[in-house]
């Protein structure tokens, strides 16, 4: 039987070798000190802060972005310090910082434009494009922002730099065209964002100098519709404006020519003759149609064959006393109603053809023709011969 | 999920809550909530291991010899009742101290918090008898210097490797030494105690829970101390010591809300300034409602199931699996803490001093600073 005394014994030399085994394998431990760092990553309890020069790993969920002052005890471990800690709390960093000026851009993550894209580690409460300062440190290739300054938004475009603007779509083909007030801007749409021409919108983008001015828009939040352009006279309707009237149509083809203004107006179809009450949107060198529709059409015109006036649009109707085509094609009809008479001149592109004592109605403009009264029409389809 | 995951870590021996919650960390879950249920229902489950099989946490180790003799003595269920209902009675107690507390944790300065663990280690010294005294101080300094070299290991389970070895193993190994078992009975579970006495001891668990959530590295077991010299029956004892427990662990959420101080483990995984104090409150109440209703029912069915297994071979399993669980959380190293631990704790039981002189390892650090 051991006696109680060598159990004794042998159970404080065992103390005496595991203490000794303990004393060999522990770290390092530092005095109670304390550290204020920025937390750069945290998770199952262990957090990593950093002042730029030191990083130490602390034994607590901590919330990245914020400067912590920890107060605990400091251990130099072999995968660097560590600090089990017996306060923390939130703290100002008093380690230096470094300063980044950029566009804020929250694309594929964050990042500030300078124009080179840098990457941050953590949003920030601003709006994206907003020009800031940001006061932060590095760490593991990545940005930490700490504090932030708005500088507001960029008032010129430059290039590779968010750019927000104001317009009116005054365009949608292979880009889509905005007008700012000033100039053209192509901007370059996410999928499936498609702003019907004459609305105001508001777009940020990335300025590129390409051969035009461009925008390039990479989230569908980017694009906020503002409204519909204002609407204003024809007379005073400026480029982005939308201009309303009512007009006849003295011309037609993949534009219709109008007879109150040099503008063709584009994106409807009427037939020569026909008053079209419109609504269309102005551009650098036309109108387009955004609301249009015909209010009078040239059918209920008067006959205009007794009320020559050049220049201007008419329909007449009569009978065709006489007709005369010329060796080169060119032909001439007259058009007889009562007393009054009208040529009817017939160029050899509109393919008509017109017999002595038929009826004819015509649409086209009163011209002369040797002094003499005429009427030029545009197209075969504003002649018509026979019962109309 | 936070109730599941604390009754696990709660019934199941050697599983401390601070490593489940690590775990569900892990997998994503991190709420605040989450951790704070897990935690809270740990304080009230974990009298099952610790009483029916001797395996203690941080916690409840000072009260691991107590509770492991009422429950040999056929008492179990009251055992659990008492650590349902004090743990209970904590939180209510919590609400009303808790404008008491916001005051006094932003002036608590560590060389107060010295001064009290120099006191009360003086007091576990003294109390002893004779020539104990000298082997009261040896115990104190062993535990204590083994406390020192084991945090600066780089453990994961520091707590778990010093009082399993200090407290859980040496009644293991006793209990293994013993010839013959009596069977675990559940008896009733009517608490054998005045109402008020059973308030008054929880209030004073509260109190004292409150004051250990103060003071770093100063657990409930210690705290449970300055009411081992006020109570004088074991049932008293465990009511303070399951109070202080409890209370230890809302306080120390308090405390961390409050002044960002981290006081525990499940503390250290959560995300600072995101739950209000009457969430906290009113969460905590409901969970100790809810462990409460269900804890007695789930102590019978584990009781039931461990009384199908011969103690002896129960006793040698829970052995090996709480080494082996210490080899898991941290290798070789954590291995080595466990036995040095052990060693200590049996030098204690050998010398016949109190157990409680083991809480050096704790102490002493403090009180060198």
């Amino acid at each position: 039987m051991v006696s109680r005394k060598t159990r004794i014994m042998v159970l404080i030399i065992a103390i005496i070798m595991v203490m000794g085994a303990l004393l060999r394998t522990g770290n390092e431990r530092m005095d109670s000190s304390h550290f204020v760092g920025l937390c750069v990553r945290t998770g199952d309890g262990f957090s990593v802060l950093t002042d730029g020069k030191r990083t130490v790993g602390v034994y607590a969920s901590l919330e990245i972005g914020r400067v912590y002052l920890v107060r605990g005890i400091l251990l130099n471990t072999t995968r660097g310090l560590r600090m089990r800690p017996e306060t923390i709390g939130e703290a100002e960093p008093t380690f230096p910082l470094d300063h980044i000026t950029g566009a804020y851009w929250p694309s594929r993550g964050y990042s500030l434009l300078t124009p080179e894209r840098v990457r941050l580690a953590l949003p920030l409460q601003v709006r994206k494009g907003e020009l800031v300062e940001v006061a932060g440190l590095w760490y593991g290739g990545r940005f930490y922002p700490i504090n932030t300054t708005s500088r507001g938004f960029l008032t010129r475009p430059e290039d590779g730099m968010p750019w927000t603007v104001e317009g009116t779509v005054i365009g949608t083909g292979a880009g889509t065209i905005l007008w700012n007030g000033s100039e053209e801007i192509v901007l370059y749409l996410p999928y499936g964002i498609k702003p019907r021409p004459g609305e105001r919108i508001r777009v940020t983008g990335r300025t590129r100098f390409y051969s035009r001015l461009s925008l390039l828009v990479d989230s569908p939040d980017d694009v906020v519709v503002l409204g519909r352009a204002a609407v204003k006279p024809l007379e005073v309707a400026r480029i982005g404006e939308i201009a309303a009237g009512e007009c006849a149509v003295t011309g037609t083809g993949r534009f219709l020519r109008l007879n109150c203004t040099g503008l063709k107006l584009a994106g409807f179809s009427a037939r020569t003759g026909d008053t079209v009450r419109f609504e269309a949107l102005r551009r650098k060198s036309s109108l387009l149609c955004l609301n249009c529709t015909v209010t009078v059409p040239r059918e209920d015109l008067p006959n205009g064959i007794c009320s020559f006036s050049p220049g201007r649009l008419a329909r007449i109707s009569g009978k065709v006393s006489w007709v005369r085509i010329y060796r080169n094609g060119f032909g001439l009809a007259n058009v007889t109603q009562d007393r009054c008479w009208v040529l009817l001149k017939l160029r050899k592109s509109l393919g008509a053809s017109i017999e002595t004592n038929g009826s004819v109605t015509a649409y086209g403009l009163f011209t002369t023709y040797r002094n003499m009264p005429a009427l030029e029409i545009k197209s075969g389809d504003d002649l018509c011969s026979g019962n109309c | 999920m936070g109730i599941a995951g604390g009754t696990l870590s709660g019934i199941l021996p050697g599983i401390h809550v601070n490593t489940l919650a690590a775990l569900v960390s892990r997998l994503g879950v991190g709420d605040n909530l989450v951790l704070l249920a897990m935690g809270l229902t740990h304080t009230f489950l974990d009298v099952v291991p610790s009483a029916f099989l001797g395996v203690p946490d941080e916690g409840t180790a000072l009260g691991v010899l107590p509770a492991h003799r009422l429950v040999l003595d056929g008492r179990a269920m009251e055992v659990v009742r008492i650590a349902l209902w004090s743990s209970l009675l904590a939180i209510v107690m919590t609400v009303p101290l808790l404008p008491i507390y916001l005051r006094l944790a932003p002036l608590y300065r560590p060389s107060v918090g010295r001064l009290a663990v120099l006191f009360l280690a003086a007091m576990i010294i003294f109390t002893e008898t004779g020539m104990r005294k000298l082997h009261a101080l040896a115990i104190f300094l062993l535990s204590g210097i083994l406390g020192i070299l084991t945090f600066r290991l780089e453990l994961s389970q520091p707590f778990y490797h010093l009082f399993t070895g200090l407290f859980g193993i040496p009644v293991i190994l006793t209990s293994l030494h013993r010839r013959s078992h009596p069977p675990l009975e559940p008896g009733g579970a009517d608490v054998l105690m005045e109402g008020w006495r059973f308030g008054l001891f929880s209030l004073l668990g509260t109190v004292l829970g409150m004051a250990a959530s103060l003071v770093p590295a100063f657990t409930s077991s210690q705290a449970a101390l300055i009411g081992s010299f006020l109570s004088r029956d074991e049932r008293s004892f465990l009511t303070v010591v399951f109070s202080v427990n409890t209370a230890n662990f809302i306080f120390s959420l308090v405390n961390f809300f409050s002044t960002g101080r981290v006081r525990n483990g499940i503390v250290a995984l959560m995300h600072p300034h995101s739950v209000g104090l009457g969430t906290l409150v009113m969460a905590s109440l409901f969970v100790g409602l809810a462990v409460t209703l269900y804890g007695e029912p789930l102590a019978e069915a584990v009781l039931m199931l461990l009384r199908g297994i011969p103690y002896r071979p129960l006793n040698a399993a829970v052995l090996v699996f709480l080494v082996v669980l210490s080899l898991i959380f941290d290798g070789f190293s954590g291995l080595l803490v466990l036995l040095g631990a052990s060693l200590v704790g049996l030098l204690a039981v050998i010398l016949g001093v109190k157990r409680t002189n083991c809480m050096g390892v704790l102490m002493l650090g403090i009180i060198i600073g």
